[in-house]
């Protein structure tokens, strides 16, 4: 009944929105962290190396040149944890003490520095290393050089590129999940609303959209849905039982009046012209009488569940109208024409009999003496159609939703038989068959297109049935 | 002692026999029934008991359940007519306790409720036949005559029906009405056959739906009319006397030639 599902194309955008929301969240703070993280721990090597640099400039004046090339020395010799890396060389570059074998190019001026460079280890391998040193200018052009490595540096860039990765990879994965889920459950309630207002529509007045309990927004809405839903069924029901009432109540007096009338026929039998007055009450009566019992076909047709639905031959329903309504067509001329192919629909026999006659009835009705009336129906994959076409005046476009309504006929005359309700119980009995009712001019005449669904979709329908029905 | 009792409430079918002469009992063709009416609307009731008095026939009335089936279980008739919604005991309720104690009078089950699926309910029950209010009494009448015939005589096992002159082989599907043949198409078989069977009984058109079509509804337009006056055609020639009466108001019905 309800329009192909897209594959949740709006469950994934509104994922991808929250995802990349969480992204640039988490890659910001990771970022924040990192720099923070660097910015310490450099500030803290710079101060270290600074400490070693000002406290050989101390022993350089107080005990001069070769007091810093002992203490270089000395601090060779005693292992320690860290180790600094120093260099005193001359004006013109002759190493005077130290662990460094040359001055780096990089450093042409006093003060800190920092930067890559070429390492040689022992086996004669150079790798390039992250170096940062402070150059002193002593006096006489001799240079001392106190620094250290920093490979702290890019282990500690690789470790956050490696952490933002994961974080990333984990946040991306998480968020498109969370996302979908979310986002899939605010689609899902509206699809869930679609769904139910269809069937709301289709005549299912019990239906009611679900309630998850958990009192966010999606279950006031559900709950005003559902109030609006609640207050529709009550109102055709107040309406459906005070049309239902009217008519029954209407029945005794009128079975006194009928009974009453016939009594009187038998009692005393009279002249003509009272038999005649009589007679006309009698048709009078029968006519109301009819209208009473269309009336409540309606009331019954409209209130049928789904549950007494069985699979039903319209082909032999149809055949049946067909052949009733034949010698009537003949009579008047009318040619009758029927492609009947076989075709099943799940409904409830006696109510689909009434649809098929009431449509017949009112296509040969309205049909000229000597005129056409077609019947087809087809079983095609999308489900049953049934076409009942007459030459007849037809119908304005514009008037074809107000003639299902009730007591609507469009020939205000009322010289055709009728109580005007034919076309509202097919309508009725249309609905709940979940069938679609489409009235059309034929250029000339009226066809009207009566649509059943596939038989799967019905029958899946039933196979869930709703507890809430009935 | 308490069907007795009971008994004293029931007014008695003398009452509504007393036009009985004056009836024109080739009409309605039947021998004189004597039935309970179980109806809780009183004016209705007396309606029924007077009309059902003027063709002859003896009517006693009970106007609520417990009444109703004391006094069904109590008498014999021929026929009981049961209105569905009753005071004290549902109409229904008579009906099952009417089968349960093994009687089966014929029952023609009345009700303002008129869907096909109550009519079921009430033949299920062990109703005879529904009759849905408001009713033409020619209806009524029809109706019961039908069943109270039926069960006297259930439907008899032959391979042909005679009336008169009129001859229907039910095997050979083919009828004859004296030495002439009469070709019919299979609804115009079934509504001769139908005929036949209720000969020299009223059949309204509404029995005629539901036993031919099925139908439970009137499906609008004279479509019985115009079937009817085609069986006629061929079952009625101009020089023969006509089988097939319309009965006013009624119905039609099939005679003897």
């Amino acid at each position: 009944m309800q329009t192909k599902r897209r594959p949740a194309s709006g469950a994934w955008r509104g994922a991808i929105w929250i995802t990349l929301i969480a992204l640039v969240t988490t890659g910001l703070a990771l970022t924040l962290q990192y720099l923070q993280t660097t910015r310490f721990i450099e500030a803290r090597r710079h101060a270290a190396v600074d400490d070693e640099a000002a406290g050989l400039l101390q022993r350089y004046r107080t005990a001069g040149l070769q007091g810093v090339r002992d203490a270089i020395r000395r601090q060779q010799d005693i292992p320690r944890i860290h180790e600094f890396f120093y260099l005193l060389t001359t004006g013109n570059g002759t190493p005077l003490a130290g662990n460094l074998l040359g001055w780096p190019p990089e450093v042409k001026a006093t003060g800190f520095h920092s930067f890559q460079t070429d390492v040689a280890n022992i086996n004669g391998q150079t790798n390039r290393r992250w170096f940062e040193a402070r150059a002193v200018q002593l006096d006489g052009g001799v240079r001392l050089l106190v620094g250290d490595f920093a490979d702290q540096r890019k282990e500690l860039r690789d470790r956050y590129l490696a952490a933002l990765g994961l974080s990333m990879l984990a946040t991306g994965l998480l968020g498109l999940a969370l996302g979908w889920i979310y986002s899939r459950r605010g689609l899902r309630f509206v699809d869930d609303v679609s769904d139910a207002g269809e069937k709301f529509l289709s005549g299912r007045l019990t239906e009611r959209l679900p309630v998850s309990g958990r009192g966010d927004e999606f279950d006031r809405l559900a709950e005003t849905i559902n109030r609006c839903f609640a207050e529709v069924e009550r109102l055709v029901d107040s309406l459906r039982a005070a049309t239902d009432g009217l008519a029954h109540d209407l029945k005794t007096p009128l079975t006194r009046i009928r009974a009453r009338l016939e009594l009187t026929d038998l009692e005393h039998p009279s002249s003509d012209a009272q038999q005649s007055a009589r007679d006309v009450i009698r048709q009078d009566l029968d006519t109301l009488l009819q209208l009473i019992n269309d009336m409540l076909s309606l009331a019954r047709a409209e209130a049928t569940p789904a549950a007494q639905f069985v699979p039903v031959n319209l082909d032999l329903i149809v055949g049946d109208a067909l052949e009733i309504y034949d010698p009537v067509a003949e009579e008047r001329g009318i040619d009758l024409d029927a492609e009947v192919g076989a075709a099943i629909v799940h409904g409830h026999a006696a109510l689909l009999a009434r649809l098929v006659a009431n449509l017949l009835d009112n296509a040969i009705k309205f049909s000229p003496d000597g005129g056409y009336v077609g019947v087809t129906l087809k079983s095609e994959p999308r489900g049953v159609t049934l076409v009942i076409a007459d030459h007849g005046p037809g119908i304005a476009a514009d008037q074809h939703d107000a003639v299902l309504r009730r007591f609507r006929r469009l020939d205000e005359s009322r010289t055709t038989a009728g109580s005007g309700l034919g076309l509202s119980i097919v309508d009725a009995v249309a609905r709940v068959h979940g069938a679609q009712l489409r009235l059309s001019n034929d250029e000339p005449g009226l066809r009207v297109e009566v649509q059943f669904p596939a038989q799967t979709e019905v029958s899946d329908s039933q196979t869930s049935p709703d507890p809430e029905e009935q | 002692m308490r069907a007795i009792g009971v008994a004293d409430h029931l007014e008695p079918a003398a009452a509504c026999g007393r036009h009985a002469a004056e009836t024109q009992p080739a009409l309605w063709g039947h021998s004189l029934l004597k039935l309970l009416l179980i109806e809780d609307d009183a004016r209705t009731a007396d309606y029924i008991r007077r009309g059902l008095g003027e063709l002859g026939h003896g009517c006693d009335h009970a106007g609520n359940g417990v009444e109703g089936l004391t006094a069904a279980l109590t008498l014999d008739y021929d026929a009981l007519i049961l209105d569905r919604n009753l005071p004290q005991l549902d109409g229904m309720a008579v009906l099952q306790a009417l089968r349960a104690q093994g009687r089966r009078t014929p029952v023609l089950v009345l009700s303002a409720l008129s869907e096909v699926d109550d009519r079921v309910d009430g033949l299920r029950a062990g109703g005879d036949d529904y009759l849905a209010k408001p009713f033409a009494f020619s209806e009524l009448v029809a109706r019961l005559e039908a069943i109270v015939r039926r069960h006297d005589d259930p439907r008899p096992a032959v391979d042909h029906l005679t009336v008169g002159t009129l001859t229907l082989d039910l095997l050979g599907r083919s009828a004859r009405r004296g030495s002439r043949p009469i070709t019919l198409l299979n609804k115009e078989f079934q509504l001769l056959e139908y005929l036949m069977r209720h000969a020299g009984q009223i059949v309204s058109r509404t029995m005629l739906l539901e036993a031919i079509w099925s139908y439970d509804f009137n499906p609008g337009t004279n479509v019985i009319d115009v079937h009817i006056s085609r069986l006629r055609s061929k079952i009625d020639r101009a020089e023969e006397s006509p089988m097939i009466i319309t009965v006013r108001g009624a119905g039609y019905r099939l005679d003897a030639d």
